[in-house]
């Protein structure tokens, strides 16, 4: 029964979720500079608005071979930025690892978490969450959708301090939240992950 | 035609050895062009002057600010197509001349330099940077042209990845902050032999640190008043930028590049120099040497390099 209905949920997660393939959208195998990254900032930007009802965009670096700090600075990045809150973008499909570092350089400098995942593991770019919240954005990755409640059980935490370290993680990027009808018929929060 | 009346001209001298760009800036700070009254400049290239791809680099911008200001400049190689003219028209120098300089004993043909682009054993290119009319390929050029010089090497894929970001940063630096109507350059000169790559990028803007202290100044950061090898060390380890503080990340991101290779860094701007050497722990204050630039070349001029051990 807890499998499917795991199952349930990430059939779900990945309904609201749909992949743009970067490459797609760049001129050349390689993206760099201030001019290419804001060009492909306004086509990706495109898609997202074309699919408006979307929570979560999987950018594809699939095809993409190299590029500067400032390329996806000024692209991903800073899509990432503009939607911080109400829409998810993560990468997918990273063959070579070291195509990231110039990423996470990129996103610490607009101090926006990025999540790169290859699989089922996930590796975070950019700023990291606080040392008092990092146990808690552990847990928001392990399954789809996690509410504070869920969290103060499995932390050992008041209701109102989970609600406060989900919060602060929304807040910081990390994660992404709706309002949904709880179990007892009121309104609750859901946090999401962004995959 | 060489000139006469020598004493209209103010005359530099390069050395008979390998002139790199702390030797060019050496030789011209005992008679800097920009300071000289005379309008007319003779810059002498003897025979067996073997001018390295980073003086090359910083040659070129130097005609191009003395053509921009007015004054004749000729390029004197002793009367005799020889050796050092060989090897500038191969990287592309001659080419790259603003039209009115003149060269004796005369202009070499374009066309030798123009087959030999792309083709040169040890990757010997200059290539001209302008807001605009970059070609959009150059850092894969030059990063395709690298990874090919050594194509048995491990290093291979990240050699080629850190030329990308070195050059698409250096170069998207100048064709953004560069206000300035004359050429930057990007070069690369590789020594598959010897294991050693340079990387130079030059522009003639008004300077890294004076386009930076004013604006950090404005925006109150707590780098407007420090050093200016602090701000330099700052500048590699955690960016900085005159447009705020979501950007400034590409000088950083080239130099955690060159870390990767151990490379030395050269920077020189109007006014001072920047020799800085890698250490275990990244680009640090102690290990800066500076010193002041008493040449006036307009600019910023940087020089990554690489040992590949």
């Amino acid at each position: 029964m807890a499998a499917t209905s795991a199952s349930i949920l990430r059939m779900n997660e990945i309904a609201r979720t749909m992949t743009i393939r970067l490459r797609d959208l760049m001129s050349d195998d390689d993206g760099w500079g201030h001019q290419q990254g804001r060009a492909a900032y306004e086509r990706v930007l495109q898609e997202i608005e074309r699919h408006s009802a979307i929570q979560v965009f999987r950018i594809s670096l699939d095809g993409v071979r190299r590029t500067d700090a400032s390329f996806p600075r000024e692209s991903i990045v800073a899509l990432a930025v503009r939607f911080r809150g109400s829409k998810g973008i993560c990468l997918v499909a990273v063959s070579d690892r070291d195509l990231l570092d110039n990423w996470d350089a990129a996103a610490l400098k607009r101090n926006q978490p990025l999540i790169c995942w290859r699989g089922n593991e996930f590796e975070l770019l950019g700023p990291k969450p606080s040392r008092g919240n990092a146990e808690a954005f552990e847990l928001v990755m392990r399954s789809p959708q996690t509410t504070a409640r869920e969290l103060a059980d499995v932390l050992g935490l008041k209701l109102t301090n989970a609600s406060t370290k989900l919060k602060q993680l929304l807040d910081g990027g990390y994660i992404l939240r709706s309002e949904e009808t709880a179990p007892s018929g009121g309104v609750e929060f859901v946090y999401r992950r962004i995959r | 035609m060489k000139p006469k009346n020598t004493a209209r001209w103010s005359h530099v001298c390069l050395p008979k050895d390998w002139v790199n760009a702390a030797d060019l800036d050496k030789t011209l700070a005992s008679c800097p062009p920009h300071a000289d009254q005379r309008a007319l400049v003779r810059i002498e290239i003897p025979s067996g002057c073997r001018v390295m791809i980073d003086a090359a680099v910083r040659l070129l911008c130097l005609v191009d600010q003395l053509a921009a200001t007015g004054k004749t400049v000729y390029l004197d190689f002793e009367n005799r197509w020889n050796e050092t003219m060989r090897y500038l028209n191969r990287m592309g120098f001659f080419n790259a001349l603003p039209s009115e300089v003149r060269v004796g004993p005369s202009q070499p043909s374009p066309l030798v330099s123009r087959l030999l682009a792309g083709h040169n054993r040890s990757l010997l290119e200059i290539h001209q940077i302008k807001a605009g009319e970059t070609d959009q390929r150059l850092p894969s050029r030059l990063a395709d042209a690298l990874e090919a010089s050594f194509p048995d090497s491990p290093l291979k894929s990240r050699l080629g990845r850190a030329a990308l970001t070195m050059f698409g940063e250096l170069i998207d630096n100048i064709e953004q902050h560069n206000e300035d109507f004359l050429h930057g350059y990007a070069a690369l000169q590789a020594y598959p032999k010897g294991r050693r790559v340079k990387v130079v990028v030059s522009d003639s803007g008004r300077g890294l640190l004076e386009t930076l202290r004013p604006a950090l100044c404005e925006r109150g950061s707590p780098f407007a008043e420090v050093e200016d090898t602090h701000l330099i060390v700052e500048m590699l380890q955690n960016g900085l930028s005159r447009h705020g503080d979501e950007r400034g990340c590409g000088l950083k991101v080239c130099a955690d590049r060159a870390l990767e290779f151990n490379a030395n860094l050269d920077i020189r701007q109007t006014g001072n120099n920047f020799a800085i050497s890698p250490t275990p722990s990244g680009f640090q204050e102690s290990k800066i040497s500076w010193q002041v630039n008493e040449t006036g070349i307009w600019g910023t001029h940087l020089c990554f390099d690489f040992r590949l051990s």
